[in-house]
């Protein structure tokens, strides 16, 4: 990656929502952040993740067939160095922190603006 | 140039360089001063003992001159020698040690002193040693003789008197013979030993000017030192009181901050610095070094407890973006329960914040800063009831949309009336336990009016409150003695009441203005007219006639009965008797529909129609007065019923129950408190509404009168008088 000189990112969604997806996709305006691909559970992200090696992935937490925490620890079990936006409601602190806690870097609350999941995304890129 | 000797002086006068100059000083003073110094002192010591020494011998050749002499002089004089060969034998035996000590060299003496003063090794007396010996030696061979003279030198004779003798003759030649030689050989030794002492001399000087020499570079350096010490002293002490004043500062802060802060390390445990407040957030002291867990334990839920732990680890590991995990923070604002004292368990809303201190970008603490935003939550509580208090507002607001304006304005102005009344009879002084009975029936009447009313507008929240004093009266009234205090808690109960009177006052006020605003003309119109003119036109009754059909509905609703109203003649009603009339209204109303009407079923069963019906007619009797008929054609009243009840009540003795007529027992009726109800109902049972008839009528200076026929009717015939102009309608002291 150092030796592409625009240094793109990629992005990986994760969300059992297709609206939440598209969503995501659409917001994000981080120039150097590039939407690889997106997943709706657990088991197809650890695949996809395999397959396109994305730098930064935005992580729901309650899906079907494998649950966000899981799939956290999966992910940096694949890539200690990737980034991860757990994007969840706030209903259950608890496993949030669980995520967070198993290598997930940040978290942003469901529902959120534009804005909230830009800065988001750039606060979480600062400290690549 | 300066900037230069500042870079090299610098590092020096940093307290670690300072440090390293005072050692360098400190060996360079020993190295330089102490040993010369000792060396050079010792020196000194030696030649001045070897000069001192040096001094002694040099006087021996003049003594042994002076013996030598002396023997002479006395051989001549035929005196008495023996003392100068003494003298003679101790000088020449002390010379010869000292010869013996300065030429051959030995550990101790003072000519080895003095051999080690010489420079380079060469003893100053060791060059000097062949002379001396050589001049000794020779200087010895002719005392010899001397030396070894024993006996008497004279002879006496008769003739010639005393005259040397054999001995003392060759004692004379020998003497003669040591002075010559020593007229040669003691000058030359003398000479030696002043040529020995100039040296020694010239060698103290030398080594006195270097111990000088010395000293002064001692001074210097020893001065140089002192003034590095105190130098130094000085930094550490300004450090230090810079130290101590960020101490304090640091101190100050933690005493004086509002919030709670402390430092939590990688094992979770409170640093010894922590502010005072954190004592008041959690009353208790000492956190030094207590677990993070042991301070939340007991105050907070477990699960709060297991993820707020997990979520200061998390902040910890680098991974974990610190921004981004804030709104996951379990104690944003969480409810703590903490002992106030005396076992009590008090309730308040904590946040936590969490941030990392880092030093040279490691990270070593978590800061915590604890706020107590109980306030805030409250507030936020508040509004909540605020909003909705509004809604409930909002409910109301659309019920009084639904109130004819006239009724709703009649209903106010004599809930007011009725307020000033209670407030009053409230206030009114009173001792006799007999007076505070009749105070109490009052009160329930004009609660009971304004009870009535509003059910009958459907203003339920004005009802329901009106139905909880009534409640707190008849609480009053069970009591077996009544005090002035027991009155004191109606006044907070008719408080609530006069407020929200007050405030569904206000919104009709502001409803009113609102449709001036939106046009509606005629609707206002007939509002404000009512108020200012009321009830000059025949059609307007002040709303009576839909007040009490509502009313209708709504008990017969309730009481699962059916019933239809028909008013005649309210349009006649005078203005000064219309709170009257309506009250008088609404109870009879009431009572004909709880106590008279049968239930539907009941009265087919009995061949009547299901619904029943109540008649109220109002009748200008010209000058007679008016008269107010109320009547219904349910049940009717039944004399036994009633005996039995005041009977169960305490309102009659059985032997008085045996006396009474039809008129007296339904006089029974219209007492206070008597019911014939078991249970109190909203709409009747308190054994209210009878008694508020006839205390209305009373007041108004009119008569009632109750027919009846059992299972077909009751009838209230009110008779009034016209009215007489009065200050104030709602005066109830005032009796007929």
């Amino acid at each position: 990656m150092g030796a592409d000189v625009k240094a793109s990112l990629k992005l990986m969604i994760v969300d059992d929502s297709n609206i939440i997806r598209r969503r995501i996709e659409r917001s994000q305006q981080i120039a150097r952040l590039e939407v690889v691909g997106a997943a709706s559970n657990g088991r197809e992200a650890v695949e996809l993740f395999r397959r396109t090696r994305p730098d930064v992935v935005t992580m729901d937490l309650t899906m079907p067939e494998m649950d966000g925490v899981e799939c956290v620890q999966k992910l940096v079990a694949i890539n200690s160095n990737v980034l991860i936006l757990v994007v969840s409601a706030l209903a259950d602190k608890a496993t949030a922190v669980d995520a967070i806690e198993k290598g997930a870097n940040g978290f942003l609350c469901k529902p959120f603006t534009d804005r909230q999941l830009n800065d988001a995304l750039a606060e979480l890129l600062s400290e690549a | 140039m300066n900037s230069r000797l500042a870079k090299v002086l610098n590092p020096l006068l940093t307290p670690a360089g300072s440090l390293v100059l005072v050692v360098i000083l400190g060996l360079s003073f020993v190295a330089v001063v102490l040993v010369p110094g000792l060396e050079l002192a010792s020196e000194v010591a030696d030649s001045s003992t070897a000069l001192k020494l040096l001094g002694e011998q040099q006087r021996h050749p003049t003594l042994i001159r002076a013996a030598l002499e002396s023997i002479h002089d006395r051989l001549g004089g035929r005196g008495y020698i023996q003392e100068s060969v003494d003298q003679l034998r101790t000088s020449s035996s002390q010379l010869d040690a000292a010869m013996h000590e300065m030429t051959v060299p030995q550990p101790g003496s003072w000519f080895s002193l003095m051999a080690d003063t010489g420079a380079k090794g060469r003893p100053i007396a060791g060059k000097h040693a062949a002379a001396l010996l050589d001049i000794w030696a020779k200087e010895l061979v002719v005392l010899k003789p001397v030396l070894g003279f024993r006996g008497v030198p004279y002879q006496d004779n008769e003739s010639t008197g005393t005259n040397l003798n054999e001995g003392g003759r060759q004692l004379d030649r020998d003497v003669g013979a040591a002075l010559r030689a020593g007229r040669r050989a003691l000058p030359q030794l003398d000479a030696e030993f002043t040529a020995i002492a100039a040296e020694l001399q010239s060698t103290n000087l030398r080594s006195a000017t270097q111990l000088r020499v010395v000293m002064l570079s001692g001074l210097v350096i020893a001065l140089a030192l002192v003034v590095l010490v105190s130098v130094l002293l000085s930094a550490r002490q300004r450090q230090e009181s810079t130290l101590r004043l960020a101490r304090q500062q640091t101190a100050d802060i933690l005493r004086t901050v509002k919030d709670g802060l402390f430092l939590l390390d990688r094992d979770l445990l409170i640093g010894s610095a922590y502010s005072a407040s954190l004592e008041t957030l959690f009353q208790r002291k000492d956190f030094a070094g207590i677990a993070f867990e042991n301070l939340l334990k007991n105050i907070v839920s477990e699960r709060t407890l297991a993820t707020a732990l997990k979520f200061v680890k998390i902040l910890w590991a680098e991974r974990t973006n610190e921004k981004l995990v804030k709104t996951i923070n379990p104690l944003g604002e969480v409810e703590v329960h903490l002992d106030g004292g005396s076992g009590r368990s008090e309730t308040r809303y904590l946040q936590f914040d969490f941030h990392r201190v880092r030093v040279d970008g490691e990270m070593t603490h978590v800061l915590v800063s604890i706020s107590d935003v109980t306030t805030r939550v409250d507030l936020a509580n508040e509004l909540q009831t605020a909003q909705n208090q509004a809604q409930g507002q909002v409910d109301t607001l659309l019920g009084i949309l639904h109130i004819d304006q006239a009724q709703l304005q009649s209903f106010l102005n004599d809930s007011n009336a009725a307020m000033k009344m209670i407030n009053a009879v409230l206030r009114e002084p009173t001792r006799e336990e007999g007076v505070f009975r009749k105070k109490l029936d009052t009160l329930f009447r004009q609660v009971h009016s304004v009870k009535g009313e509003a059910a009958a507008l459907g203003l339920s929240s004005i009802e329901t409150r009106a139905h909880a004093f009534e409640d707190d009266l008849k609480a009053l009234r069970d009591r077996p003695s009544l005090s002035g205090n027991d009155f004191l808690p109606l006044v907070i109960k008719l408080d609530d009441l006069l407020t929200h009177l007050q405030s569904v006052g206000d919104l009709v006020a502001r409803l009113s203005h609102l449709q001036i605003v939106q046009g509606d003309v005629a609707h206002t119109a007939t509002a404000v007219l009512e108020e200012e003119q009321p009830l000059q036109t025949g059609k307007l009754d002040g709303g009576l006639g839909a007040t009490l059909q509502k009313l209708c509905l709504r008990v017969a609703g309730e009481n699962g009965k059916e019933a239809a109203l028909h008013c005649t003649g309210f349009d006649a009603v005078p203005a000064d008797y219309r709170r009257a009339i309506k009250d008088i209204g609404i109870q009879a109303v009431r009572n004909a529909i709880v106590h008279g009407i049968e239930a539907p079923d009941t009265r087919t069963a009995a061949g009547k129609s299901r619904a029943g019906a109540v008649r109220l007619s109002f009748q200008d009797l010209g000058e007679a007065g008016y008269k107010l008929i109320v009547e219904d054609d349910g049940q009717g009243l039944s004399t036994e019923r009633i005996k039995e009840v005041a009977l169960k009540k305490g309102f009659l003795t059985p032997e008085r129950a045996q006396t009474l007529d039809t008129k007296q027992i339904f006089a029974l009726l219209f007492q206070p408190g008597f019911s014939t109800l078991e249970t109190a109902t909203k709409d009747a049972g308190r054994g209210v509404g009878m008694n508020l008839i006839a205390e209305l009528s009373n007041q108004l200076g009119g008569r009632v009168a109750v027919g009846t026929s059992l299972g077909k009717f009751t009838r209230l015939t009110l008779t009034l008088p016209r009215p007489v102009k009065r200050a104030d309608g709602a005066d109830g002291t005032e009796a007929a």
